[in-house]
């Protein structure tokens, strides 16, 4: 076997770690979003809640998280009387990751959203925007352009974090590499997983490379 | 009668920061306020919008009535719209452009269409002079230019009254100038001002009336040249010949 | 459905490896902050060659999943030793621990972490007061300990704690290459009673109470750090 040919059966993991990587992300912003508007209600059940998901949420490990989705979710659903043993394992791995990181980017959602400065909101007010133009127009731009960073870092950190849904049997480029370090016995063992290791690398170069598009293309926006 | 302020009362805590301040403002008349840091200057004016909300008191403006402890929503949105503020720090929107700082108040305050809205921000910029700078960004702009900005932002709402709050305190010196000489144009065009300053050339030469500040109490209030001429009150004439030394 | 009599039962025997766990996090990050600390003064002092090189592995290690990282070791650490071996050094590439090798490789993933961390703490220190204590006759030598390590140290503590927290939470893969630590016990524990659920959940408890009590540690930390030697106060 050749090289090349191992280049080659990894890249055919690397679609299914996409599409986890952006269902992921896509879900665990709209949950984090949510968690982060409970979190900075002053009500006490919602601020309540929002601190104790966070809590639990951030000192599971990724790798519990998932198997956590997989085994619990079926059986909290059957609760509510609904089966989901059926569904596709996919499904269970955007969840778990969702599920862990949508506390992390609440937490940056909240502290970008508390450190705009409270003139701009004053000022959108003066100019005659009611609350809600005021949040959409001012408030909520310069708070994503704060959180920029960490979200940043919070892909990135996605983009390693999908490696591991092998343990709920999903194949993705990871588990791809694993298989083919098993079949080989004991060839190209380390070329495999070097191998991996830079189409990872690639995978986040080119992440950061886009952050730093966007970066430059709002350099004058200092919020 | 354009506006007219009865017994308004706030306090932080047990800070007592206004202690029942009356003040009238006739149409086209330019008041402005001094007095000693801390006397409750800024917070007059966040209440007359309600930035802030006042423990009690009551404001007539427009002929409507509203009781500046309990506005409603709608008289809040209203009031807002037929005023405008300048800030100390400017405040231009950090994430828009110059030209979008100024359009944002008529599209989303007035209902103004974008394309006009637009415009009128154009005309506005190229008023202060400052047409070229219609793509560039608050951190691109120098103190003054931000500020003459923030004034054209809130001139443009055609607002009938505007309300300044120490609008050349945070600007360098030499700065100073062109942001009061941008004030006196909109003066001499009628425009109802509030102005809080310490800029007291421009308090004696340009404004109508003055009040002086005291302690949450209008101590003393009349036309700038007696105010500055024969101070009635002690506290006036220490405050005042201590400004004196400054300029 | 949720067999409680199991859960409890099980947990016992899962927090009896967690020392495993918080060992090889430890261990990890202490070896880790010592390479840390030479990767900043390589890239600090833009040490010619070494400063390129020094940067690409940080990314790469950086951009790249820990387990990945983790095979790479496992694969490479033996044929490391094998070619020295071969350049006459006495190793022994043969029945490596398994805990050498996740040592070494979760090392090299907290130093790479680790020197981010402080060069930005580093970077975020006010560089004006130096000088300004330098300008009013501090030596510098005392400027750098009072005015600039000081601060470097407030910063970088919060981050620091991030960086141990993740990595706590990351050593739950090292199962694979025949750790017993918690992941591995609730697993070994799962497959002879095909109960899943009841164990996770048992490691899940046992890692939100290590990540709390160390968060707390940290936090303490860093109080006695600002109050005690440099004189600041800030409470939690
Ligand atoms: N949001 C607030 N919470 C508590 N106290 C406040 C608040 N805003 C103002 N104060 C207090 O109210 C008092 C008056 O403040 P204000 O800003 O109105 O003074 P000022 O006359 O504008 O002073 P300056 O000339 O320095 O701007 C001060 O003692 C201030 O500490
Ligand atoms: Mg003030």
């Amino acid at each position: 076997m050749k090289l090349s040919k191992v280049i080659i059966s990894l890249l055919h993991g690397l679609p299914t770690t996409l599409i986890l990587l952006a269902f992921s992300f896509i879900f665990a912003n709209l949950i984090g979003l949510g968690l982060a508007w409970l979190y900075l209600r002053r009500n006490p059940i919602a601020n309540g809640f929002a601190r104790g998901y966070l809590g639990l949420v951030r000192g599971t490990p990724p790798l519990l998280m998932l198997l956590l989705a997989y085994y619990g979710l079926p059986k909290l659903f059957l609760l509510v009387g609904i089966d989901i043993n059926g569904w596709a394992k996919l499904i269970f791995g955007i969840a778990g990751l969702a599920i862990g990181w949508s506390a992390y980017l609440a937490e940056a959602f909240r502290s970008a959203y508390l450190s705009v400065d409270a003139g701009q909101y004053e000022a959108a007010l003066v100019v005659g925007m009611d609350t809600k133009q005021a949040f959409l127009r001012i408030i909520m731009p310069q708070a994503f352009l704060i959180a920029l960073p960490n979200i940043e870092n919070l892909l990135i950190g996605l983009v390693k974090a999908t490696s591991l849904v092998y343990v709920i049997g999903i194949v993705d480029m990871y588990s791809t590499a694993v298989d083919l370090s098993n079949q080989n016995q004991g060839v190209y063992q380390l070329e495999i997983f070097v191998i991996l290791a830079l189409i990872y690398w690639v995978v986040v170069l080119l992440i950061e490379w886009g952050f730093r598009r966007f970066r430059k293309h709002y350099q004058y926006v200092t919020v | 009668m354009l506006l007219e302020l009865k017994n308004i009362k706030k306090q932080f805590k047990n800070n007592h920061v206004l202690k029942g301040i009356d003040l009238s403002v006739e149409k086209g008349e330019v008041i402005a306020i001094i007095g000693p840091s801390g006397s409750g200057k800024t917070t007059l004016l966040r209440n007359i919008n309600f930035l802030e909300t006042a423990d009690s008191g009551s404001m007539l403006f427009r002929e409507q009535q509203i009781d500046l402890a309990k506005p409603t929503k709608k008289q809040i949105l209203w009031a807002r719209r037929h005023m405008a503020m300048v800030f100390q720090n400017y405040n231009l929107f950090k994430n828009k452009t110059a030209l979008k700082n100024i359009s944002e108040g008529l599209v989303f305050g007035q209902n103004k269409s974008k394309t006009e809205a637009d415009e009128l921000a154009c005309q506005a910029l190229d008023q202060v002079g400052l047409l070229g700078k219609k793509d560039f960004y608050p951190s691109q702009l120098s103190g003054g230019q931000q500020q003459r900005i923030g004034i054209a932002r809130a001139t443009v709402l055609n607002p009938d009254i505007v309300l300044f709050d120490e609008p050349t305190s945070a600007l360098d010196p030499e700065l100073v100038g062109t942001v009061l000489h941008d004030m006196k144009t909109l003066a001499d065009k009628g425009q109802t001002m509030i102005v809080v300053t310490h800029q007291m050339s421009f308090a004696r030469n340009v404004a109508s009336r003055v009040a002086f500040f005291s302690d949450g109490e209008i101590l003393e209030e009349g036309r700038s040249d007696e105010i500055f001429d024969h101070p009635q009150h002690e506290r006036t004439q220490q405050f005042l010949s201590a400004i004196a030394e400054d300029y | 459905m949720f067999d409680s009599n199991f859960a409890l039962g099980s947990f016992p025997k899962i927090l009896a490896v967690a020392p495993t766990t918080i060992y090889l996090a430890i261990v990890a990050t202490v070896i880790g902050f010592l390479i840390a600390v030479l990767i900043v003064i390589v890239r600090e002092r833009q040490i010619k060659i070494l400063n390129p090189i020094v940067a690409t592995l940080v990314s790469f290690i950086r951009g790249t999943p820990i387990i990945v990282q983790m095979y790479v070791v496992y694969y490479g650490l033996p044929q490391l030793l094998v070619a020295l071996k071969g350049m006459g050094f006495n190793t022994d590439p043969n029945g490596l621990p398994a805990m050498v090798i996740a040592i070494s490789a979760y090392s090299l993933n907290a130093s790479a972490n680790i020197s981010e961390s402080i060069r930005s703490a580093y970077h975020s220190v006010d560089h004006r007061q130096y000088e300004a204590a330098v300008t009013v006759g501090m030596k510098p030598s005392r400027a750098m300990t009072r005015i600039v390590i000081p601060q470097l140290i407030a910063n970088f503590i919060p981050n620091f704690s991030n960086l141990f927290l993740d990595l706590i939470k990351d050593t739950a893969i090292v199962y694979n290459i025949g750790i017993v630590e918690i992941m591995a016990e609730a697993n070994i524990i799962s497959s002879i009673g095909f109960k899943y659920i009841e164990t996770y959940l048992d490691a899940l408890v046992i890692y939100i109470v290590i990540c709390w009590i160390f968060a707390k540690l940290f936090q303490i930390g860093e109080i006695i750090a600002r109050n005690h030697v440099f004189h600041t106060q800030k409470t939690i």
